[in-house]
């Protein structure tokens, strides 16, 4: 939930500081610009006692939500949205959210919909075209492999194929939001909080509980033989940004994670570089760089800015725990089996 | 890790003796690792070494899982609880041995559920803390389950919880934690020892040597308790070197046994 005590109104400041800014900055990837617009001063990122770049808060992606991962064709090689593109975009989010708002009154008790309405974080979008920043189109270079994939994907969505469990993305399972899409900002649940110590940066991501612990000491990756979900962190610094090297992927998230534009996880050859700036007193810049030669033709990189907010409260995310949709789709589909099958017995021939 | 003064076998001894010391005073030695702002230093990844999630009550060994032999059986323990007695009120009482009954079947722990406090403590596998002066993150191996405890007083917990709400305060040497908010579904061990959303627990950490925390909870829930009662373990460093909490995401080990049967069969 956010507890932004100046509401809508930070929003507009920021979009309007975005827009004085925008001309110039509106071919070069947003690396210096922050979320909220404060960049360039002579500001310069506080430190810990120990005299580490201090990221330490609560940040979140709220003012991002809407902007797609990838980049609609028609933008070309356009970064930012003209301000007519920006009110339309913002007409159709603020519709958007007053249609779910009213389907949500709709629901009567004995039907299913997802939460109340104060979960949501809707309305809200920025001048980006797309979060994807190289390359320069905003396209995520797939494998024609991976393609396929995703294309499959695609007819699996809406109920066509719930075989098994292992028909579900790893999030319908709770096992993750995926990395680094748990970073991706969606309609609800944006946050992250960073913790620091000595030899150590801590981060906790608001959606599925995820903890990363990653530490500073130089030391190296796990044995390749070691797979983990959330691949393997190690940090270091350079200047004021934090640069986290991430390996030793599953193979099992290859291609079964919800999709972020037509990313749906690399597998045992990704290698993921992170950076995390602060750019302002209230802004971090974060960049991601993936490759997998596996599943990507070659490197591709999303800039998502985060705003610092640590009046924001992280609430417990206990997905498995209450996942009644699996339950309820797989035994559903059995159900269905059911029917067709005793209907087949019964028709005339 | 953090960097801390490496102890000959002498020292060992001092700490150990001074650990008694610990207990009695709650005032840590001043050779123990102490963090930037002069607290007692915790972060580094611990475990518990004891059999207290199998039963926090003294028990024999006993048969487990027959199917997994002697793998599956229980390992014996002593007490974790004060006076090895839990004051169950007399309907909680059949709850927790109906509990027992189903243990192989309704431990939620079965289904990668969240271990809830003080379970996740004591469960066999380890967990780290990241300390710092206004809030302190536990990042449990089991389930991913994770605590931040805010080192400042917490208002009533706006949502009851798997894992509660933590306030916590320094009490001379002794890290108090407050935890509430809690939503009654996990069990306290694998015997079907429970509590309800009424649980409120108070831990006490306290360093007894540099690598041996003194862990104590204070449980209390008076819908199912008729007193506070208290359990008592030291938990123990991981001092591998490069020791890392690597992931145990067990969701994808329990959903054959929990979605399995939904799953279609082959030609139909």
């Amino acid at each position: 939930m956010r507890l932004n005590p100046f509401g809508t109104s930070v929003l507009v400041i920021g979009a309007a500081v975005l827009f004085v800014a925008g001309p110039a900055a509106s071919q070069t990837p947003p690396s210096a610009a922050g979320a909220n617009g404060q960049a360039g001063s002579k500001w310069s990122a506080p430190r810990t006692a120990w005299g580490d770049p201090d990221l330490q808060g609560i940040y979140n992606s709220n003012d991002n939500v809407g902007v797609p991962i990838e980049r609609p064709a028609r933008f070309g090689n356009r970064m930012y949205l003209t301000d007519e593109e920006l009110a339309e975009r913002q007409k159709a989010a603020e519709k958007a959210a007053k249609d779910d708002k009213a389907d949500r009154r709709q629901l009567g008790p004995e039907q299913t919909g997802d939460g109340p309405e104060h979960w949501y974080e809707r309305g809200k979008t920025s001048k980006r075209t797309s979060l994807v920043v190289d390359p320069p189109d905003g396209q995520i270079p797939l494998m024609p492999e991976m393609q396929k994939r995703f294309k499959d994907w695609d007819s699996q969505r809406y109920g066509k194929n719930t075989d098994s469990y292992l028909d579900f993305d790893l999030w319908d399972r709770c096992i993750m939001k995926g990395m680094p899409t748990v970073m991706v900002p969606q309609g609800y649940n944006n946050a992250l909080r960073i913790f620091q110590t000595p030899g150590y940066v801590a981060i906790f991501y608001e959606v599925i509980h995820e903890v990363r612990i990653i530490p500073l000491d130089g030391r190296p990756h796990l044995d390749s033989s070691v797979s983990q979900w959330f691949g393997d962190s190690r940090a270091r610094w350079e200047g004021d940004t934090l640069v986290v090297d991430v390996t030793n992927f599953s193979e099992k998230t290859r291609g079964n994670q919800q999709p972020a534009g037509s990313f749906r996880g690399g597998g045992r050859m990704q290698h993921i570089v992170e950076r995390f700036t602060r750019v302002g007193p209230d802004d971090m810049q974060y960049r991601v760089t993936l490759e997998d030669p596996e599943s990507f033709s070659k490197p591709w990189t999303m800039d998502i800015p985060l705003a610092k907010n640590d009046a924001y409260q992280i609430f417990e995310y206990a997905c498995h725990e209450g996942n009644y949709s699996m339950f309820n789709m797989l035994s559903g589909a059995r159900a269905m089996d059911s029917q067709t099958e005793g209907a087949q017995k019964t028709s005339p021939r | 890790m953090t960097s801390r003064p490496r102890g000959v076998p002498v020292a060992a001894l001092l700490g150990a003796v001074l650990g008694f010391t610990v207990m009695v005073s709650g005032q840590a030695p001043a050779s123990l690792p102490r963090t930037l702002d002069g607290k007692p230093n915790f972060n580094g990844i611990w475990q518990t070494l004891n059999t207290a999630d199998w039963d926090l009550q003294a028990h024999a060994a006993q048969q487990g899982r027959f199917d997994l032999g002697a793998l599956g059986a229980v390992p014996p323990g002593l007490s974790v609880v004060d006076g090895n007695t839990i004051p169950y009120l007399p309907a909680a009482l059949a709850t927790k041995k109906a509990n027992f009954e189903k243990r192989m079947t309704d431990d939620p722990a079965i289904k990668c559920y969240m271990p809830g406090v003080p379970r996740a403590t004591y469960m066999p596998f380890p967990f780290q803390i990241i300390q710092t002066p206004g809030a302190i993150l536990i990042s449990y191996q089991f389930a991913g389950a994770a605590r931040v405890i805010e080192m400042r007083p917490l208002k009533e917990a706006p949502v009851d919880t798997w894992m509660g709400q933590s306030s916590g305060r320094w009490e001379g040497d002794t890290l108090v934690v407050d935890a509430t908010g809690f939503n009654g579904s996990a069990w306290l061990d694998r015997s079907g020892n429970y509590a309800s959303d009424g649980l409120h627990v108070v831990e006490r950490y306290t360093l007894m040597t540099p690598d041996a925390i003194m862990y104590e909870a204070v449980i209390e829930d008076p819908t199912v308790f008729s007193k506070p009662w208290k359990i008592s373990m030291p938990i123990y460093r991981r001092l591998e070197k490069n020791a890392q909490l690597l992931e145990f995401r067990c969701v994808e080990f329990a959903e054959e046994l929990m979605y399995g049967k939904f799953t279609k069969k082959p030609g139909r």
